[in-house]
């Protein structure tokens, strides 16, 4: 047990920033760690002892389940320097898809299923293409990419949402609990896919590609030799996909889908990114961050409706948590923008990123 | 340097692009103009109306303003408003709404849109006062307007036109439909018993009237208004399923569940059942599962709001203005529907005829 | 020089002298183009409705709303940054004044000024947070529209702000008519502030230094003895004041201050700054560019509504309007990014 914990702390001290020197990522992932703790305390107390309970870790697993799933394909994006805002329509499209076609052809569950992931891995290729090919940034064209599927997806579904009306145990494997501990199937999976990723991000080439990408627009990569466009379109890609899986997770937990199911997780994803110390220049950001911070935000979504705060206040109290993070990650950052080093530092760059 | 030449140089090309614009605007209005003088007023032009149905020699042109479109209660009422215009004869019914929320101001836009092709009648939902100028416009060229749904807020409006429009209304305005619900719904609660309203769209007019209009509706009943809260929820019914489940949790003193559509309505009902808590729910609008929701019991009451109806008879009002000269139809009130255990098997057939939403 | 380093970085393209001239052209004049285009469309299309009087009160009066808005994001965007939370910049202050004037007896020039100052100052919030604790723009404005999105809710309520009885030479300069005419204020408004920040822009040291300060983050201006800070940080309140403006006009206009005015404006202004030729790299943009886009975007939606098309394909087709418009741009300023 006390080898683990020593073998992670080394594995977080260790990850590599952009120009090859270790960047503290340690000091996020302890805060965010602490800040849990922290606010699981204060909400505790604010609501006489409800918050430390198995039906509130349930409740908090279930909505971080699948806005974490979406987060990690957002996080390894934006490390490559890339932006996605139509994941909130990929989510909806792959189970979206699955459903009408079990409801209306009888297909099984899991070709049903593989078909709407493969649709929305199609939707991330395009978006990768595009950005790619075109030379817009990705804002923009994630932006115009969501306009777009949104509109077929009003045409797909007249009838608002599609229900996963099978007994399949393909379903019951997806969703529901986990039967030891009172977490949410959806949470077990986003703990799978972020190892998955972790080590993809941190143990391959590919990851390495990834951080590289995302650092100082991906010129010293590319001067290195590193694949930077087919790494992009390839984040998009995955970006896409895990969109879609959130979905379906979603899809097989609650048993149904609708037009305007998991409108809130847009934006949500993005500040579980942000807060998880992920940053919007590229370059850095970890998968346990994004994970702890989507952890975060549902906890405050519950945590302020069992202690009777005014439901409203939760927008602005994410808006507060937002900026607290993203200060206290920026002190830790360099100042890596996008063109704001000065000469003598790109100068530096070049020379430690090609010794590397 | 060269940022002073290249300020010189937009200087002059702004002027010259100012100058350009000026002139086409000019140009374009002028004509319009001109293709208005000659045009008798309430005349109809066929070529708008001609995009969007077949020009079969129909005597009567009107236009549907639907506040939304392809959001089932708002299929219902696009509905309603083609099939009344398919069982008029002479009657040709343009359907237009926007697809997706932006606010009150592009109901506006879609309605003076309606109103510029100058039919002979409009079907408009009165969201505000901020509809007064584009119905002002359509009375002034001689546009019958017919509202539908919201209604209650033109009695309030200055010009007297457009007070009046509020009695030939079709539509049961949200005072008086949740005053019913709720008087209804106090037959399954004591009087003073904590209630919780879902609001999924908190700072809309729609929404936050619900909301007033429930309160209201309760505190004639004897209730004070803190008994009645209020909790926000989302449009997607997952989350609403972990909110309601969170908040029957904190709030174990919630005697009743007031939800006012089905993407909090559907959650609510898998909520109790989690919790193992049978509390009276109240849902608006209809999905698969409300029906075998309200036969066993898990839905004590819900509101349909008789959407085909209403516009159906907004569109037999606008004939009657039209074809036959009443100057005033009367309000029609095309009566709320509370679906309970007793009555849910007859709407259920209309559900599956897609004619009940 | 600054004019060779940069050229170096970006990798741009010298073109000879005529494919600049033309670049040049359809860089300044092509969105109005478009705009031309696209009205003769419309009023073709209609038959002769589309620009009739009665059109114009809805379509003026978003155009006014986004114009106005759309001209402080494209200077902010201009020297580098992005603001997302003009939409509640727009409708925040509005509703302070309404509920002022509505639930304690302000005087409404004093509302007013309240209100403007509000707007100014989430603008300063925006602009110190950014500049001073080296937060992108894009994240502090977003939980800035965050944090205001509770706070309008809050102060709304449920009754939102009624004015409609109030009377005010000043609330009538703000949303009333023009002169007896039939045109409204705020349209006025938006030409007035269109055509004083375009002088600004083009005429004036700190329009000079706006774009400066977009170009490579401001390294080369702050070199050049530019005070990009200072420049930014009254550029994020110049963006929320004029949308804060804005909204105010709006209010004044129709006489209610509903909270979900002006929604979708922060993304929209964007898509105007865009249509208008701004560059998303920073140090380049045009004002009445702006303007433009935002009457193309009005000219859309209301066209497409009088035309009768299918309005499920409104938003897909805002959006290939969007990657059209942000296409021409990129191709306009010979590939920056340096792919």
């Amino acid at each position: 047990m006390q080898g683990l914990l020593i073998i992670v702390l080394a594995e977080l001290r260790r990850i590599p920033g952009p120009n090859g020197c270790p960047v503290n990522h340690g000091r996020t992932l302890a805060g965010l760690v602490a800040a849990i703790i922290g606010v699981a305390l204060v909400f505790n107390f604010l609501s006489s002892g409800k918050f430390i309970a198995e039906s509130t870790a349930l409740s908090v697993t279930n909505l971080a389940g699948p806005l974490g799933i979406i987060a990690l394909g957002v996080t390894v994006l934006m490390i490559a320097g890339e932006f996605d805002l139509s994941v909130a329509a990929t989510f909806v499209t792959a189970p979206v898809v699955a459903g009408l076609v079990m409801e209306d052809y009888g297909i099984d569950p899991v070709p049903a299923l593989l078909l709407g992931l493969s649709c929305a891995l199609i939707l991330g290729f395009i978006n990768g293409v595009l950005v790619v090919a075109t030379g817009i940034p990705s804002f923009i064209v994630t932006l115009a990419t969501l306009f777009v599927i949104q509109m077929f997806l009003r045409i797909l579904l007249p009838q608002f949402s599609v229900e996963w009306n099978s007994e399949s145990g393909l379903k019951d494997f997806l969703g529901g609990k986990l039967d030891i501990i009172p977490v949410a199937k959806s949470f077990a999976w986003l703990i799978l896919l972020g190892l998955l990723l972790w080590f993809l991000m941190n143990h391959s080439r590919v990851g390495n590609w990834v951080y590289a990408t995302g650092s100082r627009r991906g010129r010293p990569a590319r001067a290195m030799g590193v694949p930077t466009r087919a790494t992009k379109i390839g984040c998009f890609a995955l970006c896409a996909l895990l969109a879609g899986l959130a979905g379906i997770v979603q899809f097989a937990d609650y048993g149904l889908i609708s037009l305007t199911s998991g409108s809130d997780d847009n934006l949500m994803a993005i500040v579980a990114t942000v807060i998880g110390g992920t940053s919007l220049f590229g370059g850095r950001g970890t998968v346990l961050g994004t994970l702890l911070g989507a952890t975060l935000l549902s906890m405050f979504n519950i945590g302020l409706i069992l202690s009777g705060v005014q439901g409203n206040w939760y927008f602005s109290l994410v808006g507060l948590l937002l900026l607290i993070a993203a200060i206290v990650n920026s002190r830790s950052q360099t100042r890596w923008r996008r063109g704001t080093a000065t000469p003598d530092e790109e100068r530096q760059t070049m020379v430690t990123a090609g010794s590397t | 340097m060269s940022i002073d030449s290249s300020s010189l140089l937009n200087r002059r090309s702004f002027i010259v692009k100012s100058a350009v614009l000026a002139g086409v605007g000019v140009g374009l209005a002028s004509c319009s103009r001109a293709e208005e003088s000659s045009e008798p007023v309430a005349a109809t032009p066929a070529d708008t109306a001609a995009s969007e149905a077949a020009s079969t020699g129909a005597s009567i042109s009107a236009v549907f303003v639907g506040s939304l479109a392809g959001f089932p209660f708002w299929n219902q009422i696009e509905l309603g408003a083609r099939n009344a215009g398919e069982d008029f004869a002479d009657l040709e019914i343009q359907w237009t709404a926007p697809t997706t929320y932006t606010g009150t101001g592009q109901i506006v836009q879609f309605s003076e849109a309606a109103v510029a092709t100058k039919p002979k009648a409009v079907a408009l939902n009165y969201v505000g006062p901020e509809m007064d100028a584009c119905i002002t416009t359509a009375l002034d060229q001689g546009t019958a307007v017919q509202l539908y749904n919201n209604f209650a807020a033109a009695t309030q409006s200055k010009d007297p036109r457009i007070a009046a429009l509020a009695i030939t209304a079709s539509g049961l305005d949200k005072d008086a439909l949740c005053k019913l619900s709720a008087t209804q719904f106090a037959e399954s609660v004591a009087v003073g018993d904590e209630l919780v309203f879902f609001n999924q769209l908190p700072g809309t007019p729609e929404w936050d009237g619900i909301q007033n209009a429930y309160i209201a509706g309760f505190e004639s009943l004897g209730w004070k208004k803190d008994q009645i809260k209020v909790n926000p929820a989302t449009l997607d019914p997952a989350e609403n399923l972990q909110i309601i489940e969170s908040y029957l949790t904190a709030n174990p003193n919630t005697k009743g569940i007031i939800c006012a559509d089905v993407t909090s309505g559907g959650p609510a009902v898998k909520a109790k059942e989690k919790l193992g808590l049978d509390l009276p729910l109240i849902t608006w609008n209809l999905e698969d599962s409300t029906f075998a929701d309200v036969e066993r019991g898990a839905i004590t009451q819900n509101v349909n709001q008789q959407p085909y109806l209403q516009s159906y008879f907004a569109v037999a009002n606008m004939y009657m203005i039209l074809k036959y000269g009443f100057v005033a139809p009367p309000y029609v009130d095309p009566g709320t529907l509370l679906i309970t255990a007793a009555n849910v098997a007859a709407v259920q057939s209309q559900f599956e005829q897609g004619i009940a939403g | 020089m600054m004019g060779i380093q940069e050229r170096a970085t970006f990798g741009a393209i010298s073109p000879s002298k005529g494919s600049d001239t033309a670049r040049r052209f359809l860089r300044g004049s092509g969105p109005l183009l478009g705009l031309v285009i696209l009205l003769g469309l419309f009023q073709t299309a209609s038959g002769g409705v589309f620009l009739s009087p009665a059109m114009m009160g809805a379509t003026t009066a978003f155009i006014s709303g986004l114009g106005v808005v759309a001209i402080g994001v494209t200077m902010l965007m201009i020297c580098g940054e992005f603001d997302l939370s003009v939409s509640q910049s727009f409708v925040f202050p509005a509703i302070t004044m309404g509920a002022l004037i509505t639930r304690t007896d302000t005087p409404v020039y004093l509302a007013f000024m309240i209100a403007m100052g509000v707007a100014i100052l989430i603008g300063l919030i925006n602009g110190l947070v950014t500049v001073y604790f080296k937060v992108d723009s894009f994240i502090v404005t977003l939980a800035m529209l965050l944090i205001l999105t509770s706070l309008t809710l809050t102060v709304a309520t449920t009754n939102p702000p009624n004015i409609l009885d109030v009377s005010s030479p000043l609330l009538d300069a703000l949303g009333g008519t023009f002169l007896g005419t039939s045109i409204k204020a705020p349209f006025i408004w938006l030409l007035l502030i269109g055509a004083i920040m375009t002088l600004i822009l083009t005429g004036s040291r700190f329009g000079s230094w706006t774009r400066a300060s977009g170009v490579r983050g401001g390294q080369s201006a702050l070199a050049m003895g530019v005070p990009v800070k200072s420049v930014k940080i009254v550029n994020f309140c110049l963006c929320s004041g004029l949308s804060g403006f804005s909204g105010i006009a709006l209010v004044a206009d129709i006489g209610l201050a509903r909270p979900d005015f002006g929604q979708n404006f922060n993304l929209l202004a964007i898509v105007a700054a865009v249509i208008g030729g701004v560059s998303l790299f920073g140090g380049r943009g045009s004002v009445p560019g702006a303007v433009v886009g935002a009457c193309v975007l009005g000219v859309l939606s209301t066209g497409l509504i009088v035309t009768g098309v299918d309005q499920q394909f409104y938003i897909g087709i805002v959006g290939l309007v969007l990657l059209i418009a942000a296409y021409i741009n990129i191709r306009l300023e010979g590939r920056e990014t340096g792919e």
